[in-house]
């Protein structure tokens, strides 16, 4: 292993933030390296997706250092962010654009130009199956294509960091297959941070669990020992992956 | 600013700036804007103005009328600027890509001064009527030209900034109305007698100085003075960086 690739992908130092007084994240330190999948669970309002838009630059944290690939988000912040995919929650798009100048337009604005933006377009519209509404004003189109949409925006300038705020929100279940097997693909070569509140998809999906209550980390562990966790303290019977053991698990955590 | 330093601006500016032309022209916003603007600025100096009557072979009727034509249009541009990225959430699409604050403010600051100055210069039907009932001094014109897209470039730049504080384009319209009228009107004989009778001569020139208007007045004169052209290029560079000050502390919070 070189020391180049020792370096994680994303480094959060020491984050702290308040909203209006209201501290709402107090001191979260993460490393995220390449071919994981960091999972940000927690009840709402925990402080996932403000850490996440800390991650992605949107929110400049009160406390802290941000560093993507080495380089910090206050003072390279472009160079930072080029590095960073992000499908923020909610996936608000440019609606009167249609699927294909809105991507052309990402493209060009994170750099790409001619037949490296064509490449590129061709490939994240083929991960995202985006072929038959490419002409389609994203307005017209379902929850489930706009989340997909706003995912191949995110993967078009191919960064080595993608954050994701609830990928397989509102899509069906062959589309969150589809999205899972997506991510376990796109993992292999990039450090992936994605938050989720379905449970069921951790064990499938994550690499670590990052627990948060009350803007704390208070757990970080693989799948097996968050499952096991929980096992030992009920009957110890169940199957591991028992959405109702995983449950247990996140309400034994994220309470006390 | 050294030449590498400005080609990398350029890098993501110039696909921002079309972002933004293409957002105005897909909308209904920009057409309505110009068919308005066009119509009033035709109508004005004919129905009001008594273009006709005058029998003079210049533009001053169009341009007496140009000012508060831009004065209530350019606030209804500019206020969905900023306000519609907040409301609907686009923004942080936006400033996550990797771009500086300075480009995004001045690529959409560059589009709706773009649309402006389409509707300023499509006025040209009516300088190519008064060139063809008489001779007018054409370098006049031109240079009222100049005056009416800085002037529309100085609105835009304020009504940018301050769309940047609203939420409501509502708010957003009304507030750069105000703040521009008064701006406006501070170098209207009406304040300048009324102010004249008490107060010292420096605070008077001082007054009629700050106004929008009558810098406008100055250039439309025929001479474009250095100062006057600073004056607009000092407004609007104070309003974007203003402006870029308060999006960074936007995404901030």
């Amino acid at each position: 292993m070189t020391a180049e690739s020792l370096l994680p992908h994303v480094r959060l130092e020491g984050i702290s933030h308040h909203f209006g007084g209201q501290p709402v994240l107090k001191d979260i330190s993460l490393d995220a390296y390449k071919g994981e999948v960091l999972g940000l669970i927690g009840p709402n309002g925990a402080g996932k997706s403000t850490t996440m838009r800390i991650v992605t630059g949107y929110l400049t944290p009160v406390q802290g250092r941000v560093t993507i690939c080495g380089h910090d988000m206050a003072t390279q912040s472009v160079q930072a962010r080029r590095s960073l995919g992000y499908l923020p929650e909610g996936a608000a798009l440019w609606d009167e654009w249609t699927v294909w100048h809105f991507l052309h337009c990402i493209a060009a604005i994170r750099g790409l130009r001619g037949k490296e933006k064509n490449d590129r377009f061709d490939v994240v519209v083929a991960e995202t199956s985006l072929q038959q509404v490419l002409h389609q004003t994203i307005e017209t189109l379902s929850k489930g294509f706009r989340r997909r949409v706003a995912l191949a925006a995110a993967l078009i300038g191919d960064p080595d960091v993608l954050v994701l705020d609830e990928p397989t929100d509102g899509l069906d279940p062959n589309q969150k297959h589809e999205m899972r097997k997506l991510i376990r693909t796109l993992a292999q070569e990039k450090a992936i941070i994605l938050s989720t509140h379905i449970l069921e998809e951790v064990p499938a999906l994550c690499t670590r669990l990052i627990t948060i209550a009350n803007g704390q980390i208070v757990s970080s562990s693989t799948p097996e020992e968050f499952a096991a966790l929980a096992s030992a303290q009920t009957q110890g019977d169940r199957q591991v992956y028992d959405t109702a053991v995983l449950e247990e698990a996140f309400r034994l955590l994220t309470t006390s | 600013m050294t030449s590498p330093d400005f080609g990398s601006f350029l890098g993501a500016f110039s696909p921002l700036y079309k972002r933004e032309m293409r957002h105005w022209f897909q909308s209904p916003f920009a057409v309505i804007f110009l068919c308005i603007f066009l119509l009033a600025a035709g109508a004005f100096p004919i129905f009001l103005g008594n273009f006709f009557g005058t029998a003079q072979a210049n533009l001053s009727q169009l341009f007496v009328f140009m000012p508060w034509l831009l004065l209530v249009l350019i606030p209804a541009l500019s206020m969905r600027v900023w306000a519609d990225e907040r409301r609907s959430g686009t923004i942080e699409l936006l400033m996550t890509l990797p771009v500086t604050t300075t480009q995004v403010v001045f690529a959409k600051f560059f589009a709706v001064w773009t649309v402006v100055a389409i509707g300023i210069l499509g006025t040209f039907p009516i300088w190519i009527t008064v060139n063809w009932l008489g001779s007018p001094d054409n370098g006049v014109i031109m240079t009222q030209y100049v005056a009416a897209t800085l002037l529309g470039g100085a609105y835009t730049a304020i009504g940018c900034l301050i769309s940047m504080f609203c939420r409501q384009q509502t708010a957003a319209f009304v507030s750069t109305l105000a703040v521009c009228f008064v701006l406006t009107l501070t170098g209207s004989p009406l304040i300048i007698s009324a102010i004249s009778e008490w107060a010292p001569p420096a605070l008077i020139a001082l007054v009629a100085n700050i106004s929008l208007l009558h810098h406008f007045q100055l250039i439309g004169r025929g001479v474009i003075d250095v100062g006057d052209m600073f004056y607009y290029l000092f407004v609007i560079l104070f309003a974007l960086a203003l402006s870029i000050r308060v999006l960074s502390g936007v995404t901030a919070k």
